[in-house]
């Protein structure tokens, strides 16, 4: 039994080390070429970084829903707050237009916060359901 | 620990893994468009556009979906 459980803990950990990394790989690659100032570009990866998130977040509520692992309510009200916070990334996206650059960065930073602790009510309340 | 309770983290991990997953659909969309050249600009309006279509498809279902 303590052979399984350890088995078990291993890959529990590996797991949790490749999905901490698909949920934080940076979407822009290191080779990336850009002539951007340094402050415009820390905030538009933010940006950039923010919309990759909630892409992926919406994606699983909608798998979520569809297999009936949510209610529609209880999706629903996962979308708006999904949906609020895109609001958010395009604002930001609107600082940044605006030459608004810390303002935007950190706009954005907020929102990549608050989707990670999304992401990870989300997964909570898709187990509980199951 | 339980083996329950290392049930439940396993189960949460993929959920999580899901979510990994979708995200890194949108990353090699932006890399991809990042090695033929694109602008920052254009990586950044495609992503917006990414979001924003996920969001209706995710509306779709849920609006689908029984009550």
């Amino acid at each position: 039994m303590k052979r399984i459980l350890a088995v078990i803990a291993l890959a529990a950990l590996l797991g949790g080390c490749g999905t901490w990394q698909a949920l934080t790989q940076p979407v822009h690659g290191d080779k990336a070429v850009t002539t951007e100032a340094p402050a415009v570009r820390a905030a538009r990866v933010a940006i950039d970084e923010a919309n990759a998130s909630l892409t992926g977040l919406n994606n699983v509520i909608g798998q979520n829903v569809e297999a009936k692992v949510w209610t529609k309510a209880q999706a629903q009200a996962y979308l708006d707050q999904s949906k609020d916070y895109g609001k958010k990334v395009d604002n930001a996206r609107d600082l940044l237009r605006g030459g608004l650059l810390a303002d935007a960065k950190s706009q954005a930073d907020a929102v990549k916060s608050l989707i990670l602790i999304l992401h990870t009510r989300v997964a909570a309340e898709a187990r509980k359901e199951k | 620990m339980s083996a329950i309770a290392l049930a439940k983290i396993l189960d949460l991990g993929f959920t999580l893994a899901l979510a990994g997953i979708e995200r890194v659909a949108a990353v090699e969309k932006a890399r991809s468009m990042e090695e033929a050249g694109a602008s920052q600009d254009e990586i950044t309006d495609a992503l917006q556009a990414m979001r924003k279509e996920s969001e209706a498809a995710a509306q779709k279902k849920v609006d689908a979906a029984q009550e």
